[in-house]
């Protein structure tokens, strides 16, 4: 299930897939800024029909994050 | 129903968009009252799909004020074309958004008042120093009010607020020619407040329009940058099997094609009523389909459930001909480009063929479904115009009166008698806050006739029109068949005593041919001898579309001299004899 999650990264991120992994965020990835997080985190949840509370989002620093997160919410 | 892709898609395309391969480019400055980020790469994707190159100024959001007032701001050094200045409730309503209660009636009505001011204090100053164009959004009304259900019992309520402030933007952009409404209201209403406002987003970071819907905002902004470049579309072409009413009529019959009686027929009436609709605002309606004549022209003369009729339809090709061939002969007869038709029919196959053999042509997929139909065409961002004139209102019915000449054409001895049949009546008509919009118009987008092709906003008319060295005038063509409308128009400078330069001289190409540029030409020649003028001079302007009337002033007995046309008003000035010309003072 990671693959799906890490093609949408992938993709809003602007690099190949292979690039993707759980450690991707704001360290390694230059698009990962403040604003194509929130770009990021529309479409992730649009594919995973799932809604974050705020308070979730803001702890989401890299693809683990959102591994973590969409766990919790049973959607992987 | 419109379906966009992601921003990340408009995002990361935006970075490989390169303006200057694109011939046609727009400058595009977009303000804000909260984040707009991302609207600036979609329009830039956008306009790369129409080939046009556009580059944007984005505002510090919340700099709104700055950026119109001060005259050295970054908006005045960019020079837009077109400004997108997008508002929210909050931000006009301030604390009374949540508060309402906190203020009287009367102090709230004070309140919406100074937000107008403020907001008609920008556009004056913006419009004196600025000659792009100004869309600004209205506001959108609350989901929800403070007041509760009393809300719509109280004098004046979070949404009357709402509501007054709306319909004074409305007078407010009337009072001038260059600023436009855009319905950020309608926005809302169309996708709902609970999708397109995330607090979320706006917490995080003061996004008002949530990320998905930003390309959705960029959709509709586009309509006005198509009108603006005079890309919109004029024309519809339109299949008739599956596409005007269910089932084939050569093999089902009169009786069993489904129009209006079942859902599937009431599908068609409603996508033909919104057609019609679209026709009623100028959109000329044509029919390509491979079709027994006499099967089709039954239906469309006489079957109950019929909402397009013969006298909607500009130009017919009912036959086994292949449909390319007929829908360059329906622009051919049409005149008008292929670049300005939207080519609708259900069939993949015929649209695959178009898409490939004109590609030109706009031929957006038509879904399976026909209860889609009537969606997909209202979706269409092709067919606005910021100005309609009576000429737009009136233009199937010209068409349609066009179709009844040909057949004159075709059936007179010849071209002289024609003409004589025709009846044409020509009445010149001098320049005022009637005919004004539509000179404009055609200055903009009259290619074919047009000897200078110089490009003139409403705003320049005005000052010709002021200034006592101009003579600006415009010509109305009717005939026994009906009205053409103003359809040509000129501008004369009088560059001193006894010379004057014709700046303009321009004739819709639907009346070209009928003796008309000749009679026009002839008024001015006149008018100019009647004031002691001994020169008319004139220039053609070469461009790639005006060939039609490149030997116009050597054909109407003017001498060469240099790089202009020269008529002495001495020599004999002749009006065509079919033609009975007036002027209207």
């Amino acid at each position: 299930m990671s693959e799906k999650l890490y093609q949408i990264v992938a993709s809003v991120m602007n690099v190949h897939v292979s690039q993707i992994n759980d450690d991707s965020g704001a360290e390694n990835l230059e698009s990962w800024d403040s604003f194509n997080v929130y770009v990021l985190l529309d479409e992730i949840e649009s594919a995973f029909d799932v809604k974050f509370d705020l308070a979730e989002t803001l702890e989401i620093n890299k693809v683990n994050d959102l591994k973590r997160l969409l766990k919790k919410h049973q959607k992987i | 129903m419109l379906k966009e892709k992601k921003l990340s898609h408009y995002i990361n395309n935006a970075k490989s968009v390169t303006i200057e391969s694109y011939e046609k480019k727009i400058r595009i400055a977009i303000l804000s009252s909260f984040t707009m980020n991302g609207l600036d790469d979609t329009l830039r994707v956008k306009c790369s799909e129409i080939n046009v190159g556009c580059m944007i100024y984005l505002a510090d959001y919340k700099q709104y004020n700055q950026e119109f007032l001060n005259p050295q701001s970054g908006l005045y050094k960019f020079n837009p074309d077109v400004v997108f200045f997008i508002l929210d409730n909050r931000t006009i309503l301030g604390e009374p958004y949540h508060l309402p209660h906190s203020l009287s009636d009367e102090n709230k009505r004070n309140f919406i008042h100074s937000k107008l001011e403020e907001i008609n204090n920008i556009i004056k100053i913006f419009t004196s120093s600025s000659k792009s164009k100004l869309v600004i959004s209205n506001i959108q009304i609350p989901n929800y009010s403070p007041y509760g259900i009393h809300e719509m019992h109280t004098d004046y309520g979070l949404f009357e607020m709402t509501n007054d402030f709306n319909s004074n933007m409305k007078t407010i952009s009337k009072k001038s020619d260059s600023v436009f409404i855009y319905d950020l209201n309608g926005f809302f209403n169309r996708f709902g407040e609970r999708n397109v406002f995330d607090y979320r987003q706006f917490f995080y970071g003061d996004i008002k329009i949530s990320l998905d819907y930003i390309p959705y905002l960029a959709h509709d902004l586009m309509g006005y940058i198509k009108t603006i470049l005079g890309l919109n579309k004029k024309c519809i072409v339109l299949d008739l099997d599956n596409t005007l009413w269910g089932g084939i009529i050569g093999e089902d019959g009169f009786e069993r094609i489904r129009l209006g009686q079942d859902p599937i027929g009431k599908a068609y009436v409603e996508f033909q009523y919104v057609l019609l609709g679209l026709h009623q605002r100028g959109i000329i309606l044509a029919i390509n389909s491979k079709n027994n004549l006499e099967d089709a022209m039954k239906v469309i003369k006489e079957h109950p459930n019929m909402i397009l009729r013969e006298q909607n339809f500009s130009s017919l090709r009912i036959n086994w001909n292949d449909k390319v061939t007929n829908l360059k002969e329906i622009a051919g007869e049409l005149n008008i480009g292929l670049d300005s038709i939207v080519f609708l029919d259900d069939d993949p196959v015929n649209r695959e063929l178009i898409k490939t053999m004109i590609p030109e042509v706009l031929t957006p997929d038509l879904p399976n479904d026909s209860s889609t139909y009537a969606e997909t065409v209202m979706d269409m961002n092709d067919f606005n115009l910021l100005k309609i004139t009576d000429e737009d209102l009136k233009r199937g019915a010209m068409y349609y009166q066009n179709q009844q000449r040909q057949i004159l054409a075709d059936t007179a001895k010849n071209l002289d008698d024609f003409l004589n049949q025709l009846n044409i009546k020509l009445t010149i008509k001098t320049a005022n806050d009637y005919t004004i919009p539509r000179i404009s118009q055609l200055t903009l987008k009259t290619n074919q006739f047009n000897l200078t092709t110089k490009r003139y906003q409403e705003e320049e008319i005005k000052k010709f029109v002021l200034d006592p060295n101009y003579l600006v005038g415009c010509a109305q063509v009717e005939d026994k068949f009906g009205d053409n409308g103003i359809t040509g128009v000129f501008i004369v400078k009088k560059e001193n005593k006894s010379e004057w330069l014709i700046d303009t001289f321009l004739l819709s190409c639907r009346i070209i041919g009928r003796g008309v540029e000749s009679a026009i030409l002839s008024y001015i020649l006149k008018n100019a001898k009647d004031n002691g003028i001994v020169k008319v001079k004139g220039e053609f302007i070469s461009t790639k579309k005006n060939k039609p009337c490149e030997s116009f002033f050597l054909d109407s007995g003017f001498q060469k001299e240099g790089t202009q046309w020269v008529y002495d008003t001495n020599n004999t000035i002749r009006m065509p004899k079919h033609i009975a010309c007036s002027v209207e003072k």
